[in-house]
């Protein structure tokens, strides 16, 4: 089968058993790999209502066709499990090199489940796996530890692992590979931490077989034409320079990153000699080498180094965007090393950046509005912008000590053990939101509160488009539709969503055709990213959630006084736009079932179909 | 009519003024300077906010002599 091992490794680490099972031509067409396929074999393997943390949960590792076939821009893997936070799906993915070299040690995707009563870690190379005892590498951080593998199994290994704050299962533990690369939302790092697995490492130099290499040769040369002198020129001079923070300043003044806890504006609260300091442009200054993840032309990634007497950040990644604005815009922070510190901590410890930030803005906003004392912060003046103390509590978060052990639990539950905040709280079903703001574009409140994974600004929808007054309610169904078949796609077959701004329109599903050999009709493609959709969406259906199983905090649908800026008085309706997206997708407005007519028309489901009309 | 454009590129910022015998709409300010740069406006000022004052206008909004138009161009990073 072209653009697959065809193989997936079962690992069950109660009774310490690994199986082989063979990846069927039917599921690889049908689901791709990533998060389809990870939300397929998960709804076949894992039963409902199973405890999250329990033996019968089940964690994936999923490569996808693009990994190691040579494809730019397609080295991204995922991760999926139930979410601790959400009780629900949930699926991320990461760059770097892991995804392409599990697909080199010669396996589409790595499913566990079981508890192991000591730490271990699974080790694979070329086809054969083997668990090793972990208990030394338990409390490792990701430097030491990478560097501890490649002692024990040669340089040429790649891990995907957890650090501290996984073994302690915090509900925004990462998945981390590459030292500075994160699988960072929903609380999988935590699923992995319950089950007493450390890593997996991987080794191998299996070739992975396209259907047409020339016609891929071609696409590359294509896409490449397109950076240098097309359309995505400007992009990719942009972010090949600067990577994600290029237009940090650009987000915080326009209303798009989150300022003061979402409730500020950059103009007012956070002006361009605060945020510049803090963005790409501003820390270029330290920037020593570009990076690039597996078959990446763009490079958006740099390591820097910052002298400081504080931390060693000698050998540290550019914060991305979001960690820019989590630990920056958010808290009213313009000092661009305290993010950096911030930045290396989390990657250390395995915390996702996005949810620790958006937990201190929670916290910052508590004790400034007299919600929670300086006894309970440990002493510590979490006053708006005080770099010093930013870092201090994100290193207790990190560590898990003092009033970090409640707040590395996010905050929902740092609010529900304290017992106050939460007219503070921004969070979609949990989850703290990215840093672009839905009242500036407001297809992506519905994305927020009602995808299968909430929270998240990468899973498709209407997207980043600003709205205003004249926002066409009427067509947002068919539109939103139109970019959750193309972002299933994509993240299902290993693609960047960096690479769409650099990317011909429409590459994506030629690539796939290219690698696979599988040949898909425009109808079939739609049919393809509605199926997994309704792929990830059924495990959801499968626990019990319905629509109001999703929530979403009024501070993203509505700008209240004294809000100033260029959101004030700005407020979007997010039930109308999920009406129009569930309707268009045939669903029930208040079940969120899919009509069997429609699950049957894309196919594929039967098991789906049986569960809900049985 | 005239009024100062300050354009808000991903990496950089610049600015300019322009001048029109009538009133000027935002979107319009904008293209006069961008053409006047010799770049084309309707790829450029596709999706880009506009803002006034510290407050978001939209394109067809009228502006008033003096004005400061601030243009921030969204790609929104990662």
């Amino acid at each position: 089968m072209f653009g697959y091992a065809g193989k997936m490794l079962f690992v069950n680490l109660t009774n310490k058993t690994l199986e082989d099972r063979i990846l069927d031509e039917e599921t690889a067409r049908n689901f791709i790999g990533g998060p389809g396929l990870g939300a397929k074999i998960l709804y076949e393997n894992m039963p409902a209502h199973a405890d999250v943390f329990g033996p019968e949960s089940m964690v994936g590792f999923v490569t996808s066709p693009f990994n190691n076939a040579n494809v730019f821009f397609g080295g991204r893997y995922t991760v999926v499990s139930k979410s601790p936070v959400t009780g629900g799906w949930n699926d991320a993915n990461s760059g770097g090199y892991f995804g392409p070299a599990l697909k080199k040690a010669g396996y589409d995707a790595v499913f566990i489940n079981g508890i192991s009563e000591t730490p271990v870690y699974l080790y694979i190379e070329d086809g054969k796996a083997q668990l090793y005892d972990a208990s030394a590498l338990w409390g490792m951080t990701s430097k030491a530890l990478e560097a501890k593998f490649r002692e024990i199994h040669g340089e040429k290994v790649q891990a995907a692992f957890i650090g501290p704050g996984g073994e302690r299962m915090s509900p925004i533990a990462a998945v981390m590979n590459n030292e500075h690369r994160a699988a960072g939302r929903g609380g999988s790092g935590a699923v992995i931490g319950s089950k007493k697995l450390k890593a997996i490492v991987v080794k191998g130099e299996a070739r992975t077989e396209v259907a047409d290499r020339e016609g891929l040769l071609q696409l590359n040369r294509e896409l490449a034409a397109n950076m240098k002198d097309g359309p995505g020129a400007g992009f990719s001079r942009a972010f090949g320079a600067y990577g994600t923070g290029a237009g940090f300043t650009n987000s915080t003044l326009s209303g798009d990153a989150g300022v003061k806890n979402w409730s500020g504006s950059g103009v007012a609260d956070y002006p361009e000699a605060m945020s510049t300091p803090v963005g790409s442009v501003g820390i270029d200054k330290f920037k020593k080498k570009k990076y690039n993840c597996s078959n990446c032309p763009l490079g958006c990634g740099a390591i820097m180094d910052i002298p400081n007497d504080k931390m060693d950040l000698s050998d540290t990644p550019r914060p991305e965007y979001e960690t820019q604005g989590a630990f920056g815009s958010l808290l009213l922070n313009s000092d661009p090393i305290s993010v950096s510190q911030c930045n290396e901590l989390c990657n250390e410890y395995g915390l996702d950046t996005i949810s620790t930030g958006s937990t201190i803005a929670w916290a910052m906003e508590c004790y400034n509005e007299g919600v929670l004392s300086r006894e309970e912060l440990d002493g510590i003046d979490l006053t708006w912008g005080n770099s010093d103390a930013i870092v201090a509590l994100c290193e207790k978060i990190c560590k898990g000590e003092g009033i970090g052990a409640t707040l590395c639990q996010g905050s929902r539950e740092a609010c529900r053990r304290l017992g106050k905040g939460e007219e503070f709280l921004v969070v979609a079903s949990g989850i703290e939101e990215p840093q672009h703001d839905s009242r500036l574009a407001y297809g992506l409140s519905r994305t927020y509160k009602y995808d299968p994974t909430p929270g998240r600004h990468v899973k498709g929808g209407i997207g980043m488009r600003p709205s205003g007054p004249d926002f066409d309610y009427a067509t947002s169904g068919e539109a939103d539709k139109a970019g959750v078949i193309l972002s299933e796609i994509r993240n299902s077959a290993g693609y960047c969503l960096l690479g769409g701004g650099a990317s011909p329109q429409g590459i994506i599903p030629r690539y796939l055709i290219a690698v696979t050999g599988f040949q898909y009709t425009p109808e079939e493609i739609d049919d393809l990213g509605v199926r997994i959709f309704y792929m990830r969406h059924a495990f959801n259906l499968r626990e019990g959630m319905s629509r109001k199983s999703f929530t979403l905090s009024k501070r993203f649908t509505e700008a209240a006084p004294p809000f100033t800026g260029p959101l004030k008085d700005s407020k979007v309706d997010v039930e109308r736009l999920a009406d129009n997206f569930f309707e268009i997708m045939h669903m029930d407005k208040e079940t969120l079932v899919p009509s069997k007519e429609a699950l049957e028309a894309v196919g594929g489901l039967d098991l789906v179909i049986a569960d809900l009309y049985r | 009519m005239r009024v100062s454009v300050v354009f808000y590129e991903l990496t950089q910022k610049w600015e300019g003024t322009v001048e029109a015998p009538q009133v000027l709409t935002c979107e319009e300010a904008a293209a006069l300077l961008l053409r006047r740069e010799g770049r084309n406006p309707a790829e450029e000022l596709n999706g880009v906010i506009y803002m006034v004052d510290q407050a978001r206008r939209f394109p067809d909004q009228s502006l008033a002599e003096g004005d400061i138009l601030f243009v921030y161009t969204l790609l929104g990073g990662g």
